[in-house]
């Protein structure tokens, strides 16, 4: 059975806080509670909704140490809120020497997924839930010794890790590298996919970008629905960032969501 | 390091170094950043700036930190690789350590620079850039296009997520958008103004009790119910709640009526943010001493409300226990005397100064934890139209149960690291003059770290440094930013 529900913004904390229908389910930026009195507000989230942390600042994909400080901070909040998971970037955001602050895709090979694996198995050590591995969208591609799906697929037997796919970043990246985000999907195995992202894309110029500025367009909802028919998909959420529709379109969204997960159950 | 040479190296065109006592701000533009820089790193740079050649460099450093040739040689190579592979400086930089891939890949996607050199001659920058021999085909093979498009899009990436955490705290809830609350017609029972920097807002509440709970919280701003109000929001109570409208639209809303003046006092909050122009807002109290400023700058929990409770029965004008916000240009504060937000743990402890305050309504929090909302003294609140008042001191307080109470100086540079840590927005992107004016701001205040175990000795101290007004101390100097 698939939970539906949003990532936990503070633009949305009073609908959320009024119990809307069709939302089971949040996502909480760990980086956004990492304030000991948020803490509480984050226990009293957990009391009334299953949560599931997203942590975007451990750089998995950065060779060396995990950096201990953020580590130990996700530790304390999966803490506190006990979540069904935690959910950290396929990625790089930050060298020795400078933080993006944002995604940096990693090099598909033998080598990275030796790095993010062992680097997963501390994070879900340390946190004591399992931890999910999140798919980004990327304008470059760095070539390696593997496709993309191989590469997910060998990193999620190695870690032990699930896989949260990011539906509208699938998308993104399949316009912009010129690659069928459907018969991509089929390539990963089913049970690795836990959770969906799914958010509406957006176009500067020839550009197509994972924004989370618009409503969620047709193309991602009929990949979204294929993902919830490939695989065994335990939460699915919708995002939204640069601009927050209505609630009432929320609750629509949510409403559509949950329709196709009925289909696709 | 194998040897500087006559390397010659120039500052980027985007950056600028202003000194700060001992030691220096660096500021890119272009990625908006601010970087403190230590006494000799902010050698090496004004070296730099200076033209003077990568050697000569080494062997100054070498001299003025007591190291030998080699280590400094190592250091300062160190130092002038990493800031050309970022883009700091310009021109060949020294003989480079080897580095990875994923080293590279952060310099390439920050430096526009190196993706130049890339796409001219992937060869000779993987050469440049010491990259390690195992990583050199894939580097190879990278396009520089794709790296153009990446970098940008991190770069608004970066962008949105500053404005996006700048503005957590400031919970914009007008973006709830439209939710028309249907099958209830609305006739108030009491309507009220409260006046709080330069925005009037009338409220309308549908019951007595409604009323008398947001009153009791915010009876120093009160405007009169005939003021002109700037906009108006009802509070509606629902089978199921309490909501609160503006212009049919839902706003707020709250299951229990103890949790009301949390959501009235946060939508004020953020509706006056909204409608005042400012340039920085800080995670502060601010505190007057009827001509100067004290901003008290610290995270939740540090004891910095309670801290500036206690100061406005002391003899202190309140601006504000929590959102401190400065103006443009000369970075005054300006007062926004919200409530303080009383915890249970602090009622003790302010008992004293608030006699009444154990008898003061309870309320709730998001997170159920109960608060009194507390308005300041009435001979402690600023005139209404009180105007922005220069800042002369910055004092960090923390609360520790068995330190010794005391204040202790700060330097510069480590009190802007500070600061910035506590700034929550930024309402323009920064640029040379507004960080020279921010560093000329610092330079002529006086910055203090204050450890809190004691209240009464806290209020103290803060009253022998600030009150009476004293002549400015010797250390005020004039600002020099160079370029």
């Amino acid at each position: 059975m698939t939970d539906t529900g949003v990532g936990y913004r503070q633009e949305l904390s009073l609908w959320i806080d009024g119990r809307p229908p069709y939302l089971d389910f949040l996502e909480v930026p760990a980086e956004d509670f990492v304030r000991p009195e948020l803490q509480n507000r984050l226990a009293a989230l957990a009391a009334t909704y299953p949560l599931a942390v997203r942590s975007r600042d451990l750089s998995l994909g950065t060779p060396g140490p995990l950096d201990a400080d953020r580590l130990n901070r996700l530790a304390a909040l999966a803490a506190v809120v006990d979540p069904l998971w935690v959910s950290e970037w396929i990625a790089f955001s930050r060298t020795g020497e400078v933080d993006l602050a944002c995604a940096a895709p990693v090099r598909p090979d033998e080598s990275t997924v030796d790095l993010i694996a062992e680097h997963a198995q501390e994070v879900a050590d340390r946190c004591g839930v399992p931890l999910l591995l999140e798919t980004v969208a990327s304008h470059l591609r760095i070539p390696g010794t593997m496709a993309e799906p191989e590469f997910l697929n060998r990193l999620c037997a190695t870690s032990g890790c699930g896989l949260l796919l990011d539906v509208t970043a699938l998308f993104v990246n399949s316009r912009n590298h010129g690659f069928d985000p459907h018969l991509w999907l089929r390539e990963i195995d089913p049970p690795h996919i836990r959770q969906l992202h799914i958010s509406g894309f957006s176009r500067a110029g020839d550009r197509w970008e994972d924004r989370h500025g618009r409503r969620i367009q047709r193309d991602i909802w009929e990949l979204a629905e294929a993902a919830l028919a490939h695989a065994p998909v335990r939460g699915a959420i919708l995002e939204y960032d640069l601009a927050f529709p209505a609630v009432q379109a929320i609750e629509i969204e949510l409403r559509v969501l949950k329709a196709a997960r009925g289909r696709a159950a | 390091m194998k040897g500087t040479g006559a390397t010659t190296l120039r500052a980027a065109g985007d950056t600028a170094f202003f000194a700060l006592d001992d030691q220096g701000i660096l500021f890119c533009e272009a990625r908006q950043e601010l970087h403190l820089l230590d006494a000799a790193a902010s050698y090496v740079w004004c070296s730099v700036e200076d033209g003077v050649p990568a050697a000569q460099i080494v062997s100054g450093y070498a001299e003025a930190c007591g190291l030998s040739f080699a280590e400094a040689e190592r250091l300062v190579g160190g130092l002038l690789q990493r800031w050309c592979g970022l883009g700091y400086i310009e021109g060949d930089g020294p003989p480079p350590e080897t580095i990875d891939l994923t080293t590279a890949l952060g310099r390439l996607l920050v430096n526009p620079g190196l993706r130049r050199s890339f796409a001219a001659a992937p060869d000779e920058t993987a050469r440049r850039l010491g990259l390690r021999g195992t990583d050199r085909k894939a580097f190879l093979a990278l396009d520089p296009a794709q790296l153009d498009v990446q970098a940008l899009s991190m770069a608004e990436q970066r962008r949105r997520l500053r404005q996006t955490k700048l503005l957590f705290d400031h919970g914009a809830t007008r973006s709830l958008g439209p939710r028309v609350l249907s099958g209830k017609s609305f006739t108030p029972a009491v309507e009220r103004c409260w006046r709080l920097c330069d925005t009037t807002i009338r409220l309308r509440c549908d019951t007595a009790a409604q009323d008398e709970l947001v009153r009791l919280s915010l009876l120093h701003l009160e405007a009169g119910s005939d003021a002109e109000a700037d906009l108006t929001l009802d509070v509606v109570e629902g089978r199921r709640g309490h909501a609160v409208l503006r212009d049919g639209a839902l706003v707020g809303y709250c299951d229990r009526l103890d949790q009301l003046a949390r959501v009235i006092i946060v939508l004020i909050r953020d509706l006056v943010l909204d409608r005042t122009d400012y340039f920085f807002m800080l995670h502060a109290a601010v505190l007057s001493n009827g001509a100067a400023c004290a901003v008290l700058p610290a995270a939740p929990g540090s004891g910095k409300s309670t801290l500036a409770a206690a100061l406005a029965r002391s003899g202190f004008q309140f601006f504000t226990d929590e959102i401190a916000i400065l103006e443009r240009d000369r970075l005054r504060a300006r007062p926004f005397p919200l409530p303080t937000v009383v915890k249970e743990g602090a009622v003790g402890v302010l008992r004293p100064y608030y006699p009444a305050l154990p008898g003061m309504p309870v309320s709730r929090r998001d997170n159920d934890q109960p608060v009194r909302y507390l308005p300041p003294p009435p001979d402690a609140m600023p005139a209404d139209a009180e105007p922005g008042r220069p800042v002369r001191w910055i004092v960090f307080p923390q609360y520790e149960a068995t330190a010794e109470t005391r204040l202790r100086p700060l330097p510069a540079g480590a009190a802007l690291s500070r600061l910035m840590a506590e700034c929550k927005v930024v309402t323009a992107d920064l640029d040379r003059a507004n960080v020279a004016a921010l560093v000329d701001w610092l330079r002529q205040v006086d910055c203090y770290e204050l450890t809190v175990s004691s209240l009464p000795d806290a209020v103290a101290l803060m009253r022998a440094l600030c009150l009476p007004v004293r002549r400015r101390s010797s250390r005020r100097r004039t600002a020099t930013g160079s370029p």
